[in-house]
């Protein structure tokens, strides 16, 4: 075949594998996408964000996260476009549809791109690899990460453009290249910024010197980059003009953007990303954020490299390329940091330097497939080895790349990263009803299913889904990503979650909807009450005396710039559409079509058997790997392999899976397990902890027989606990197993128990009507008094304790907050955490302690007042606040107290934590401390349980300030502290305070 | 050039002269208060393409409309009744547009009296004064006069402190207003011993509060035990102005029990065996 006719052929089917490439791409992405769009990390938080312009379209502020954010702080060119697909269909839809087309103009891209490079037919084959490259296919099915895959789609349509536009100076090639990147910079912000760099340059590097054949054929360290530098010189203007231009665009299209981010620049604590791990400690972020979108690449690094650097028209690719590639390993070395710097590095997501990098190598890859799979590498393999092991070889690989994009599909089936889908619908008949809008809600244990939530409803919550744009002190001081995740994010998640349901006054937070039970603890003795549970088995807690949303004065924007970002970034993409369509109609036939004329098809063997061997290994080693970890592991091999296996199985709670390591025999079924579980195991620990981290002692090991101390800590809403247990295990027929030990249960006297409940009901609006309560339907805030308010002093800091009386018929509910004045007259409010009752039955009373932390007491600064205000309000049912306490001091020193505690279970559900409020004297009866402990086991009904607290006795120079005037407030009207005949003259004193967790009696 | 002037002259007169128009006349001029659904107006007016309106401040009607001849005959209906007050009936045919104002009414009807008490709920541990609020309104939400030019009566009233819920004038469940029990007055603690002679049963109550109420159901009373160095806190609620407690015999023999409930506190009871 003569030259002419194999570019003919090469064009021929290059056209055709791109029409089978979109075809494909159709068929696969378009089907599976709605699939897995509920899944993904942030598909919900753009369908958020294009909800807010379906609803707003030229009001950038959303109210509905974070007491409002401006919309300015991302591009707006894809939400755009999503809100208006979802005036024709429903938003998930519309995101489909949209994902596809992007996809779609992607494998274009990806084909266009290529045809810088090499031949048509590589460029075709580049477009199949794109639908089923795995960076891509992760980016969108995992990430669902439409802006960054629109950013690339564009700017890998314009770098043809560019390319021509530098080779031929023709303004028209100019004309188009711009009119893509302005969609680039619309539509992902951080595309347009890197791609100039690892894309445009090495476009331009490529172009002068595919320009100026002879240039290419220079030494590197010689003439070439003096000539470089020459070339570049005499096309200055068309290079000026192109980078003027860009830069002019990027600023003026998104203005709002750059005024947003120099006006409100962001200043929070670096959030946690997987990326930025050390991917040799944690190997499960390697896995999502380098291992899996790379690993084609890493599979074929030999020829990439190869080609590469054959030619120095690669030269810029090559420098991009590798570059991406060390940005993308993220901590695994210091050198990202480095090259980034500090801020740099803690705020971006490297991934998306891997995804970059996988993108400059397509060509490469490409190259080579297109040669091993028809070229001279096939004959070269052929001739060495034979046909068949050469289509063994290739149908292996293929197949096993082929299953591991299949695990990527599915890598949520085996790796959930979202939690089940949850029904919205009942949480939004809840929030239209009865005004409930009128306070903010927060969604616990739903993942980005908050954002689809807040998608469709107009109510706010105090979350959010985008960081980047909240500015409340209680999440920017700590590296929290979401509230509704918070137990995954430790300590700092706790913290933050703790913060704002402890000043959900502060925020006007009165409605929680939980999906995890493991958030229950802290809702309860952080004055949260369970409402309702609604038909999608969501639990909704409700806190009283909340305030609804105060206004909050928007960030102004000048109308000029709303409008601007309302139109400009929308019409780039019809712009370049209208542009396209001229460039088909009118100019595509005139013009010098683009042909690489570098036709490199010879590798050498040193590359040719590595870069086959090597996707062979590693995909079949993938998916043999991950075939043995779902199937074939021995969890049975050692004591300890059996010991974390079981612990594993216990904290995802499949007992049946747990079962499996006892030793098998008739005298312990399944049935007596599950059965010896449920009447031994419950409570804080069993029911709302996850396990944190485990460590296993060998105490005594033979050959068929150990003994092993597993200590375990396991994280709860309330803190972490420490359980020991010590267990025997036994070898069989090669295979370990735990010997189920005697549970010591207690068994209650009665056969049956009852128990006389007085359960109120508060009626609520008894006029049928929409409109505001009538005058006869409020009722009357309760009744409530201070026996005590005390400032206090101690090595901790400042707080006031004090206690106070339900004086009503009533059972109530509290909210206390202490308001702080300085001789400056500036103010701070704090409010009770966890040492308080809130809710209080009819004549009950509580100690309370609010913790103000270390506040002047001298100075032109110092407290001149404290305000101690009481809000009080009926409670929707009722209120019991544990079993019957006994309590025997067994221990006291200078330091610390400690009781016996006996505390037995009445009621006829169990009493899942049991707990007691703890409150120390001085010995004119002032409270000094307040403190709650609990214990980890629950009660059954009918039983009693027996554990020690320990109260660390206050210092001696712990004292009562008398200085600092507090006046005490209840519903706003001023009241005095009345005095406490029957208080106690004991110096501790102790209150059951229970959380029943079954909702025969909501507390 | 002067008849050309002429018809100048004689199509400018044309084209500047009214239209003229025929104003409907009200031929009961002695109505000046309409009661809805009721009284019928009459109007002589030419042509049968008429439409009328009636705006009033807080409502806008859509009467009915038929023809006698060549009278109008006007019917406002209002099913629900009306706002009263002020109204304006307009009546349109083609481009003429033609005001009549008159009040209207809504036809005599049941008036309804409000009795609004603050506080709504008395404790007897407080206050026994209610402030009482009395006014009438019609089922459109019209004012009635109580008496001739009155609309409004306030009264200061004492209710009896006796426990309860009560009826307001009108009887609406909506509108009754509660009378509550206070705290108690003193706790009388006794024990028997149960038939077995296993158990003390110790007994609370009757509970009353200073007016002799039973204390409210739901009241939480906390009973101490004390025994050698061990306490115990039993919180338990009233019910009927009795509370219960049993006690290991074995266990609580000669412990000591007081019961509290808020700042009151029993005299302290000794438990034993007989």
């Amino acid at each position: 075949m003569g030259e002419q006719q194999q570019i003919l052929w090469s064009d021929f089917l290059g056209k055709r594998l791109l029409l089978v490439a979109l075809s494909l791409g159709l068929l696969t992405h378009g089907i599976i996408v709605y699939f897995t769009l509920p899944q993904t990390y942030d598909a919900y938080v753009h369908m958020f964000f294009a909800d807010h312009y379906a609803r707003f379209w030229f009001e950038p502020w959303e109210y509905r996260w974070y007491t409002g954010f401006l919309t300015v702080s991302y591009p707006p060119l894809v939400h755009q476009l999503l809100a208006l697909i979802s005036k024709i269909f429903p938003l998930k839809i519309a995101f489909s549809i949209y994902a596809v087309a992007v996809f779609e103009a992607l494998i274009i891209g990806v084909y266009r791109f290529t045809k810088i490079f090499y031949s048509k037919q590589t460029a075709g084959v580049a477009a199949i690899l794109a639908v089923i490259l795995s960076s891509l296919v992760e980016t969108l099915h995992v990430y669902g990460q439409v802006p960054t895959l629109t950013g690339m789609a564009f700017l890998l349509n314009s770098l043809p453009f560019l390319y021509q536009f530098i080779k031929t100076t023709d303004g028209r090639y100019l004309t188009m290249a711009l009119a893509f990147i302005a969609v680039v910079v619309s539509s992902h912000h951080v595309t347009a910024i890197f791609g100039m760099v690892f894309f445009i340059a090495p476009t331009l590097l490529m172009a002068l010197v595919d320009s100026t054949p002879e240039l290419g054929k220079k030494s590197l360290f010689g003439r070439f980059l003096p000539d470089l530098l020459l070339l570049a010189w005499t096309k200055k203007k068309g290079i000026i003009l192109f980078g003027l231009a860009t830069i002019a665009m990027a600023i003026l299209l998104i203005f709002p953007y750059w005024y947003w981010s120099k006006t409100d620049p962001i200043s929070q604590v670096s959030i946690p990303h997987g990326s930025r791990d050390n991917f040799f400690e944690e190997t499960s972020s390697g896995l999502v954020f380098y291992i899996i979108p790379l690993l084609l690449i890493f599979a074929l690094i030999p020829a990439i490299s190869y080609l590469i650097t054959r030619k120095k028209r690669h030269l810029g690719w090559a420098v991009s390329f590798y570059a991406c590639l060390l940005l993308g390993s993220g901590g695994t070395t210091p050198l990202p940091k480095l090259l980034l710097g500090e801020t740099a590095f803690n705020i971006l997501t490297l991934d998306r330097f891997g995804f970059w990098a996988s993108i400059i190598a397509i060509p490469y890859m490409s190259r080579f497939l297109l040669s091993f799979i028809a070229g001279n590498a096939k004959i070269f393999w052929v001739k060495k080895h034979s046909e068949t092991s050469h289509f063994l070889l290739s149908g292996i690989s293929g197949l096993s790349y082929l299953l591991f994009i299949i695990y990527i599909f599915h890598l949520a089936s085996f790796r959930p990263l979202q939690p089940k889908a949850v029904e919205i619908e009942p949480i939004i008949n809840f929030l239209n009803r009865d005004d409930h809008m009128r306070w903010r809600f927060l969604t616990l244990g739903f993942g980005d299913q908050m954002a689809w939530l807040s998608s469709n409803t107009l109510a706010a919550t105090i979350d959010g889904n985008y960081h980047s744009a909240r500015r409340l002190p209680e999440m920017t001081s700590r590296a929290v990503e979401r509230l509704e995740n918070a137990k995954y994010l430790l300590d700092d998640g706790m913290a933050s979650l703790n913060d704002f349901l402890t000043k959900s006054e502060k925020y006007q937070l009165k409605y929680v909807f939980s999906n995890d039970r493991y958030y229950d603890p802290l809702l309860f003795f952080s004055g949260w009450n369970r409402t309702i549970r609604l038909e999608n088995g969501i639990m909704v807690w409700e806190k009283g005396n909340i305030s609804t949303i105060q206004p909050v004065q928007p960030k102004e924007l000048h109308p000029l710039l709303k409008k601007a970002w309302g139109i400009l970034p929308v019409s780039t993409v019809f712009l370049a559409a209208l542009l396209t369509g001229l460039y088909l109609l009118y100019f595509k036939k005139s013009q010098t079509e683009i042909r690489s004329e570098e036709i490199e098809d010879h590798f050498p063997s040193l590359i040719i058997h590595p870069s086959a061997w090597l996707p062979f290994v590693i995909f079949t080693g993938f998916i043999t790997y991950q075939i043995y970890e779902l199937l074939l592991i021995d969890e049975f091999k050692d004591p300890a392999t059996v010991i974390y296996s079981y612990y594993d199985d216990l904290d995802f709670q499949r007992f049946e899976q747990a079962f499996q390591f006892f030793k098998p025999g008739p005298e312990y079924s399944l049935d007596q397990y599950l059965l010896e579980k449920s009447v031994s195991d419950g409570g804080l620990l069993p029911s709302f902890a996850k396990l944190d981290s485990i460590h296993i002692d060998t105490l005594r090991i033979a050959e068929n027989s150990a003994k092993m101390q597993v200590s375990s800590t396991w994280r709860t809403s309330l803190g972490k606990r420490r359980k020991e247990e010590v267990l025997d295990l036994e070898k069989i027929h090669h295979q370990w197993f735990i010997i189920p030990s005697k549970p010591e249960i207690e068994i209650p006297e009665e056969q049956v128990i009852s128990y006389t409940y007085t359960l109120f009901k508060k009626m609520g609006k008894r006029a049928v009507s929409s409109f505001p309560t009538v005058k006869d339907d409020r009722i009357k805030k309760p009744f409530a008094a201070f026996y005590q308010a005390n400032l206090i002093q101690s090595q901790a800091g400042l707080h006031v304790t004090g206690e106070l009386i339900n004086a009503d018929n009533i059972p109530i509910s509290l909210a206390l907050k202490a308001v702080l004045t300085f001789e400056n007259d500036s103010t701070a409010t704090l409010f009770p955490q966890r040492n308080f009752q809130y809710n209080l039955a009819p004549k009950a009373s509580t100690w309370f302690q609010i913790s103000l932390g270390n506040q002047p007491l001298e100075g032109k600064n110092k407290l001149r007042s404290i305000s101690l205000e009481l809000e009080t309000d009926i409670s929707e049912r009722g209120y019991i606040r544990g079993g019957n306490l006994s309590y025997e001091l067994i221990k006291d020193s200078t330091t610390e107290t400690q009781f016996q505690i006996k505390m037995s279970n009445p009621f006829t559900s169990e009493i899942t934590i049991p707990g007691v409020l703890i409150a120390e004297r001085d010995s004119l009866g002032r409270v000094l401390q307040v403190d709650l402990q609990v214990h980890p086991r629950s009660i059954r009904s009918g039983l009693e349980a027996s554990f020690e607290v320990s109260v660390p006795v206050s210092t001696p120079t712990t004292r009562v300030l008398t200085q600092v005037p507090i006046q005490l407030k209840i519903n706003g009207q001023d009241r005095k502290a009345i005095p406490n005949p029957s208080q106690s003259n004991e110096r501790l004193s102790l209150l059951p305070h229970c959380f029943l967790a079954q909702e025969i009696y909501l507390q | 050039m002067k008849k050309l002037l002429v018809l100048f002259l004689l199509s400018h007169l044309v084209s500047c002269q009214e239209k003229r128009t025929i104003r409907p006349v009200f031929l009961q001029p002695e109505i000046q208060t309409v009661r809805i659904n009721q009284d019928q107006l009459i109007f002589k007016v030419q042509g049968e393409n008429w439409s009328g309106l009636v705006q009033t401040p807080a409502q806008t009607l859509y009467p009915s409309l038929s023809y006698q001849g060549n009278l109008l005959l006007v019917n406002i209906t209002a099913p629900n009744g009306v706002i009263e007050g002020p109204a304006i009936l307009t009546l349109q045919s083609d481009n003429d547009t033609h005001h009549f104002s008159f009040e209207i009414k809504n036809p005599t009807q049941k008036v309804e009296l409000v009795d609004l008490r603050s506080p709504k709920t008395v404790n007897v541990d407080s206050s026994l004064y209610q402030q009482q609020i009395l006014y009438s309104v019609d089922p459109s939400g019209n004012l009635a006069e109580l008496a001739p030019g009155v609309f409004f009566k306030e009264n200061q009233l004492k209710v009896q402190p006796k426990t309860g819920t009560f009826p307001s004038l009108n009887g609406s469940p909506i509108s009754s207003f509660y009378v509550a029990p206070g705290t108690v007055e003193s706790i009388h603690l006794d024990y028997t011993i149960d038939a077995s002679h296993t158990k003390f049963q110790i007994m609370a109550g009757p509970l009353y509060d200073q007016n002799q109420n039973l204390i409210s159901d739901g009241t939480q009373i906390s009973f101490l035990i004390k025994k050698g160095l061990r306490t115990e806190r039993i919180e338990a609620l009233v019910r009927a102005g009795y509370s219960y407690l049993d006690l290991s015999m074995n266990e609580w023999n000669q412990a000591q029990i007081q019961a509290a409930i808020a700042h009151v506190v029993s005299q302290e009871l000794k438990i034993q065996k007989p």
